[in-house]
């Protein structure tokens, strides 16, 4: 079982704008903040996590093609959500980073979704579903960070090449196929070895990952 | 109650990696959904793309937030918001149970095509024509008439099974179709078939009576 120390609790955190040196401060995770913002609404830990997410959100944002205001704006509110459901976060099924890519991807794909009705709303009005209730959000196993990180650091230049352009600049295959001059096939087959290369890790940890 | 042991059909890893990294269209997405919501190793391995993803998060290039962000972060957590009750969301059409994640879905009315299949398209505006999605319904021991597709067409069956040539396909099951396919499903057993359907491109019906039928089929 793990625990957790309450972040807003720890005497060095009694301000956290004060002028302690970093590094007198022993590291708090991503996790750790999470949980203690569940645990006693904790304001300095949102703070501290909204200046670690909220910049590589906006940045990520950005790189899909988001406006500096969309982006903006959908990192205040992917940060509101941390917020509002703290308490859902388990994280002995997944990493902070990986919680918190969920939320950003459902908000996105939701804004993505109203504007693309907006433009095409004419007289009549339809009522939809909410496509991040239907999204499949439940996280059934985290794997091992260290292990994942590993994993995408040690795939070969082109591989990994295909998997930062699919993910960072939400490039189709055929757009990167473009992008890098390649064929289409190679590109697919690419990114087909790098994921299977991540799928290794659960038969490689019998599963335990 | 839908039971999905023993699939076979899954998510074709490319797709699922589009998926998960919040690629694909509104359709589309609520197939792959669906799917790993009803099967564990696609689950799993949706899981392992989403640590990825998170990972990727963690190192993106940051651009700093305008000045006062955090202020206003702050400030939002401050205002109380009121706890509605949710409604009750309906989760069965036309009298079939849908699994848990396509609770609410909204669909057209149904129209049949004919006393033995039904279509339900789903509701959403956002899907660019010709994409759509729908619920197709298959009354037991009915054979689809033959047709092939002008692009790619993704099934999973929700209950039920069908019989395409030498392979059979139960629920759970993702089948993929292209069209270089030219088909006539059957109905396995004595158990009517409901599938959600995506398709990106419209149906070539390859007889005189699908050809017919199709302006009504609206697929």
């Amino acid at each position: 079982m793990l625990e957790y120390k309450i972040y807003g609790q720890m005497p060095f955190m009694a301000s956290i704008d004060d002028n302690a040196s970093d590094a007198s401060r022993p590291f708090i995770s991503d996790e750790e903040l999470i949980i203690s913002i569940a645990a006693s609404q904790d304001r300095d830990a949102y703070r501290e996590l909204f200046g670690r997410f909220a910049p590589k959100i906006k940045g990520f944002l950005i790189g899909r093609g988001c406006t500096n205001t969309e982006a903006e704006d959908i990192a205040q509110d992917a940060m509101l959500k941390v917020w509002q459901n703290a308490n859902q976060f388990n994280p002995t099924k997944a990493k902070a980073s990986t919680w918190l890519y969920t939320i950003v991807r459902n908000l996105r794909t939701d804004y993505l979704r109203k504007q693309n009705r907006i433009s095409r709303l004419k007289n009549e009005y339809v009522e939809e579903p909410n496509i991040a209730a239907l999204q499949n959000e439940k996280i059934v196993q985290s794997q091992s960070a260290k292990i994942v990180r590993e994993a995408i650091e040690e795939l070969p230049d082109d591989q990994l090449r295909v998997v930062r352009l699919s993910f960072y600049e939400d490039l189709s295959h055929t757009q990167i196929a473009d992008a890098l001059g390649l064929p289409l096939g190679t590109v697919k087959s690419r990114l087909r070895l790098a994921l299977e290369k991540l799928k290794s890790l659960r038969s490689d940890s019998g599963e335990k990952l | 109650m839908i039971m999905a042991n023993g699939i076979n059909g899954h998510i074709d890893d490319l797709d699922l990696w589009d998926y998960v990294r919040g690629g694909r269209d509104y359709g589309e997405r609520i197939i792959i959904a669906t799917h790993l919501h009803l099967c564990k190793e696609c689950e799993l391995n949706a899981s392992l793309f989403e640590d990825a993803c998170g990972e990727l998060l963690e190192n993106s290039e940051e651009v700093p937030m305008s000045k006062h962000s955090i202020d206003i972060a702050l400030a939002r957590t401050e205002i109380k918001t009121k706890t509605m009750p949710l409604p009750q969301l309906q989760n069965e059409i036309y009298g079939h149970s849908l699994p848990d994640n396509l609770k609410g879905i909204k669909t057209k009315p149904r129209h049949f095509l004919g006393p033995n299949v039904w279509i339900a398209p789903i509701v959403d505006n956002g899907i660019p024509a010709p994409n759509q999605a729908y619920f197709l319904w298959v009354k037991a021991g009915m054979q689809m008439l033959p047709h092939s597709h002008t692009n790619n067409e993704i099934t999973l069956i929700l209950e039920g099974g069908f019989k395409d040539g030498e392979n059979s396909y139960h629920a759970g099951d993702i089948i993929y179709e292209d069209g270089h396919t030219i088909h006539a499903p059957e109905v396995l057993g004595d158990e009517d078939c409901l599938c959600l359907v995506y398709q990106d491109g419209p149906i070539l019906p390859k007889t005189f009576l699908g050809k017919l039928l199709k302006p009504f089929a609206r697929i």
